[in-house]
């Protein structure tokens, strides 16, 4: 098994750039993903089969736990955030085959990923809310906040990228040393562990996503709220 | 664990990508079939629920037909019963109408019968009567009474002005007998006196044939041909008999 630093290094060099292993593992997984959907999706029947059952079970509860946090905003946020769950959960599962290493075990790749989820807090809002109305929630309640909002914007964004990166950093490194101690066989109920921490990342990664998400549109919608009351 | 920034610019690159093609590939095709599927099952509970409205509906136009259909019989049996009571009626009337005329019928035959019964008593009376009468007068019969009668008939047939016979006889003028029954042998003179009188109401002379007939019981007959002159005691009972029967 490679070390959990291996796919962090230079996989390949195309002109000058600098291709790490997670990147190509990133790659390795779009394009399953995207022949597993390509094909999958041919197949969809009025009368669905076992694979079509659990893709629609699979969309309906992600659908459902995304309209639990905002309702009425569930179309717009539902590929984002469904995409994130698919990406982090098949990352984080891809640790569990030798020789392979999680994506999401690389801290660009979580990096990359929270800095999607903080633009994607404010695209949302903006989109909802328009530029002007959305800044205005850092001032609230007092633009005293405003440094603090801030601060809380950029920690949870470092905080997101971390968690998720340390996590499977050192589950990998927890399986690799006890592999090492202990020889073969011994790692394995720490790959058991791995499966049941690989969901619960995922769903922790796209649940928080989703909740920022939801922050920075119900709070124009709750500020409107008030205003609407202070009028009537 | 180091960033590099090549990879971190890639990996947004790459999610983006994945976020177009899972849209594209993935979420919007199962999203689709189970739009698909929802709106045919909507179409179904549609068409289900139409389905039953209109079976309720039918339903109600088959309950109110059945009402029409009952009220109808209703109306129907009653029309008949009305019909039965009335022919019932009739009937009724027409059998106690051809009752009645068989009673009376049956009191007329009834009493056709008991006035037949009672005319044949009576005549049965009568006969027995007149039987009593010429067995009792029997008993009063004699020449005297014989003597008297004949000449009761003889004073009569001469005062008489009108003839015995209305039409005489042609058997008189030529030559026939005028035959006289008597209960009792008459006595020349009296039987002269009659021969007497009889030829002087009819005008015509003759010779009568007297005989004897005790069934008289007293008095004559006189058979004049066409006729017969009766002054006895039996025919005077039995034209009274007679009168009695009428």
């Amino acid at each position: 098994m490679l070390s959990a630093g291996a796919f962090e290094r230079t996989f390949v060099s195309i002109g000058g750039l600098q291709i790490s292993g997670s990147v190509v593992m990133t790659w390795v997984i779009m394009a399953g993903l995207f022949l597993f959907s390509f094909l999958s999706s041919r197949t969809l029947s009025h009368k669905p089969k076992s694979l079509q059952t659990v893709l629609e079970g699979l969309v309906l509860v992600m659908e459902d736990a995304i309209d639990a946090v905002i309702p009425g905003k569930t179309a717009l946020v539902f590929p984002f955030i469904a995409t994130l769950w698919i990406f982090v959960f098949v990352a984080n599962m891809l640790g569990l085959i030798p020789g392979l290493s999680s994506p999401t075990s690389d801290l660009s790749v979580t990096s990359a990923l929270a800095i999607l989820v903080f633009f994607s807090v404010h695209w949302f809002g903006v989109r909802s809310e328009g530029v002007k109305n959305y800044l205005r929630h850092y001032l609230a309640p007092t633009p005293l906040m405003l440094p603090f909002n801030l601060v809380s914007e950029l920690s949870r964004t470092l905080a997101l990228a971390v968690r998720l990166f340390g996590n499977m950093m050192s589950l990998e490194l927890t399986a690799i040393l006890v592999l090492v101690v202990a020889g073969p066989l011994v790692p394995i109920p720490i790959l058991m562990l791995h499966i049941i921490e690989g969901v619960i990342q995922a769903y922790l990664f796209g649940m928080l996503a989703l909740i920022y998400i939801a922050g920075g549109i119900q709070s124009q919608e709750l500020r409107q709220e008030k205003e609407r009351g202070r009028t009537s | 664990m180091h960033l590099s920034l090549t990879t971190f610019i890639i990996e947004i690159v790459n999610f983006l990508v994945l976020v177009w093609i899972l849209r594209r590939f993935l979420f919007a095709p199962v999203k689709r079939a189970i739009e698909a599927r929802r709106a045919s099952v909507e179409r179904m509970i549609e068409d289900s629920e139409k389905a039953r409205t209109e079976a309720a509906a039918i339903r109600t136009q088959y309950e109110n037909r059945l009402k029409d259909w009952n009220q109808e019989k209703d109306r129907s049996r009653a029309e008949f019963q009305k019909d039965l009571e009335t022919e019932k009626t009739r009937q009724m009337k027409t059998f106690y109408e051809q009752l009645e005329q068989e009673r009376a019928k049956a009191r007329a035959r009834d009493e056709q019968a008991a006035g037949e019964i009672r005319a044949a008593i009576e005549r049965q009376a009568m006969r027995q009567a007149m039987d009593f009468s010429c067995r009792f007068l029997s008993s009063f019969a004699s020449p005297e009474l014989e003597s008297r009668i004949i000449d009761l008939v003889t004073k009569r047939i001469e005062s008489s002005g009108a003839p015995l016979a209305q039409f005489p006889p042609e058997g008189l003028r030529n030559g026939a007998k005028i035959s006289v029954r008597s209960a009792f042998p008459l006595r020349p003179d009296q039987s002269s006196t009659l021969a007497k009188a009889l030829a002087k109401n009819l005008g015509v002379p003759m010779e009568p044939v007297f005989s004897v007939d005790p069934a008289l019981v007293a008095g004559l007959e006189i058979d004049l041909g066409v006729a017969d002159l009766k002054a006895n005691i039996r025919d005077e009972l039995k034209l009274f008999s007679e009168s009695g029967e009428g």
